[in-house]
């Protein structure tokens, strides 16, 4: 049995690569476990997910692959040669310091552009104003708010559109949402836009994307906010924008019904 | 590998000790208790009324009897509804109008999914929490909610187009569950496909059929005398007065009596015809009470808000408790208590409340008139959905139905509400105290 746990640890490196993999490849019973379908133009967020993916894989591996031989070297029953004590080699910490050191360095340097690009360049107007926000999304126990600036293009005014849980915005332009919430901490999260934003109440948020892709698609709330968390999920909408705009004036159109009468009705 | 062996790796390894056999023997024991205790649960059962049942013991000042009036009445349910597992659509005229099998079935019983993947257990996926099993609205959740979930047992809503005293239509009730109710904890069902939404419906018309049915009975079983027949302990003084009074053949007599009254009672046809079969047509009809809402008429909105505005202070006397300035501080010297609490709860005689509350009712809270600048409309912001709000009143609450407004004013009004108030989060008052209702030691 003196090779079994050498092996044992080899198979950790294998098994682990094996089911990053499988899942990649969305290979059954793993399908759905990899990133659900990128719809924004803006991929860094994915390119730095698998920058640093590669690097800690292959860490991941070599830390399994020294593991494997030294258990298979110096095996208790096979070895029989004099033991060297590494304990306190000064080259040895040096190395173990410096390398990690630098990637980390590098990992902070390399993100700071996908970071300035999700939380400091707002998307701008022409004459260089930030781009006020298309739809305002209030965060509350248990579904997503959300309200149109109408016509005038402010917030809180009469020709406002509310509705809940149901986001509509066009393909192909800068969105900006403004993320807010009622009540507690919830966490604003589109999966297929690789944007998640924490909802905190009292604050005023701004998140933004630009969507290429027309579908329904997931807002999921990531952070547990109480016993109904489960169901805060609502349905985000990338449209042309002329059916964009089309569906904004159905919908106030239907949220300023002013007669009903019971034929109409049935 | 030897015992020795083994020993001698785990010092010089210094690993936890796991031991074999212990470890395998708990493991064992763990699914046996498992199996024994925890994968056998009871099935869900529908609870009676207590409150109910005790608030007309407090009005007849005598304890209903077990065996003739409350175990007839579990009987009647069981046999017409069926249980939370198994429901029953009841047979009598045009309930095809107000909900199917299918559907029920959809709603109804434990979460989970059918062979083909058709979704079952929805009311306990997404409702029973806040709502409870019965539909009393009194779910596990419900007492950390304000306000508290609605209770369906009878019959009762709020966010309706019909006039008060009549049932929500099909469309009303839908219009709740995919909307949500702003500014309550009821949140939106937008997203379910429309026939679960459906089956959802269905299911809250069926608990609040069970409900009324349940209270019809009780009505009719608390009109009986069951002096003779109750245990010693069980009568009341005057009861007991009453049953000394009378003579061994009297006594057989009205023990004959209240059989036969008992057996007319729960006779299934009795049931059906004349107690389920006219709360069903109220529900099947519902559409026929709808206030249509006439088309508003062209004008200018400043013009109509103003007039609106004056409305609102003058005529249609909605200041006195919405407030001077629209946040729901008027001046409301009565005790307000929605119906649902003053079924148990009265203000002015609050000797009973402790009793109601080990029954398992919520504490009572106070109505507060809306505060109209937040920007909510629980029953919808249409302009539809607030003229019905202001021309039937609140069924339930103490909003009243403005009579006295006709329909020009009331667009009016409607258009005062929704555009001439400013909106501000900051206008939300102090948060209200609960009364001190209950004595503490």
């Amino acid at each position: 049995m003196g090779r079994f746990w050498s092996l044992l640890f080899l198979s950790v490196p294998i098994l682990g690569v094996m089911v990053f993999l499988w899942s990649a490849l969305g290979l059954y019973p793993l399908e759905g476990h990899w990133f659900p379908e990128l719809v924004v133009a803006d991929s860094s967020i994915d390119h730095l997910f698998y920058v640093i993916l590669w690097m800690t894989g292959l860490v991941f591996i070599g830390t399994g692959l020294a593991m494997f031989w030294f258990l298979w070297k110096y095996d208790d029953k096979k070895y029989t040669g004099p033991v060297w004590y590494s304990h306190g080699s000064h080259i040895l910490e040096i190395v173990w310091s410096v390398i990690p050191a630098i990637v980390i360095l590098f990992l902070a340097i390399y993100q700071m552009d996908a970071w300035a690009g999700a939380r400091m360049r707002r998307p701008t107007l022409e004459n260089g104003e930030p781009k006020p926000a298309m739809a305002r999304v209030t965060g509350r126990q248990f579904e997503w708010k959300i309200q149109y600036p109408g016509k005038d293009k402010k917030f809180d005014t009469p020709d406002d559109l509310y509705t809940t849980n149901d986001l509509h915005v066009p393909r192909d332009e800068e969105v900006v949402l403004e993320i807010t919430s009622e009540d507690v901490l919830h966490s604003f999260f589109l999966p297929n836009f690789r944007e998640k934003q924490d909802v905190v109440p009292g604050m005023k948020q701004f998140v933004w994307f630009k969507p290429i892709k027309d579908g329904k698609y997931d807002i999921v709330c990531a952070e547990l906010c109480g016993w109904g968390h489960y169901k805060m999920k609502g349905q985000i909408t990338v449209e042309s924008a002329s059916d964009y705009r089309a569906w904004l004036e159905k919908a106030y159109n239907e949220q300023e019904l002013s007669e009903y009468s019971l034929a109409e009705a049935e | 590998m030897g015992a020795g062996k083994l020993e001698h790796t785990m010092r010089i390894s210094q690993a936890p000790e796991f031991g074999g056999r212990h470890w395998a023997g708990g493991l064992v024991l763990a699914a046996l208790v498992g199996a024994i205790v925890g994968c056998s649960s009871e099935p869900a059962q529908f609870e009676l009324n207590r409150i109910a049942m005790h608030k007309s013991e407090v009005t007849l000042g005598a304890n209903l009897d077990q065996a003739y009036q409350i175990d007839p009445i579990a009987k009647i349910l069981d046999e017409t509804f069926g249980t939370p597992d198994e429901p029953i659509v009841p047979e009598v005229p045009d309930i095809e109008e107000v909900m199917d099998i299918e559907h029920l079935k959809m709603a109804a019983g434990p979460y989970g999914s059918d062979e083909d993947g058709s979704p079952r257990g929805l009311y306990r996926q997404h409702c029973v929490h806040c709502h409870g099993i019965t539909g009393n609205g009194a779910g596990p959740t419900a007492a950390f909610l304000n306000p508290y979930p609605r209770n369906f047992l009878t019959g009762k809503y709020k966010w309706k187009s019909t006039r008060t005293g009549s049932p929500p239509t099909h469309d009303d009730l839908k219009r709740v569950l995919v909307n949500g109710v702003p500014g309550t904890a009821m949140p939106s069902f937008a997203l379910l496909p429309e026939d679960e939404v459906e089956a959802l419906v269905q299911y809250v018309k069926y608990l609040s059929l069970r409900g009324e049915l349940e209270r019809n009975l009780l009505l009719e079983f608390s009109d009986l005398d069951t002096s003779v027949v109750k245990p010693a302990e069980k009568r009341s003084q005057e009861e007991e007065e009453y049953v000394a009074s009378l003579s061994p053949e009297d006594l057989q007599e009205e023990k004959e009596d209240l059989d036969a009254a008992i057996e007319e009672l729960t006779d299934p046809e009795v049931v059906l015809e004349e107690f389920l079969a006219p709360i069903v047509e109220g529900w099947a009809f519902a559409y026929e009470n709808v206030t249509e809402v006439p088309e508003k008429p062209e004008s200018e909105l400043a013009e109509s808000i103003a007039a609106g505005r004056d409305l609102f202070f003058n005529k249609g006397g909605c200041a006195t408790c919405h407030g001077q300035s629209g946040v729901g501080d008027g001046q409301t010297a009565e005790m307000f208590y929605d119906d649902w609490t003053e079924e148990y709860y009265d203000p002015k005689a609050p000797e009973h409340l402790e009793e109601f509350l080990a029954l398992g009712a919520l504490p009572p809270r106070k109505l507060d008139p809306r505060n109209l600048r937040l920007g909510n409309f629980r029953g919808g912001r249409r302009p539809v959905d607030v003229y019905w709000r202001i021309r039937n009143g609140i069924e339930g609450a103490k909003m009243p139905a403005a009579q006295q407004l006709s329909e020009e004013e009331i667009w009016h009004v409607v258009d005062y509400v929704r555009k001439g108030l400013p909106y501000d989060t900051l206008s939300q008052p102090p948060e209200h105290e609960q009364e001190n209702v209950r004595v503490r030691n």
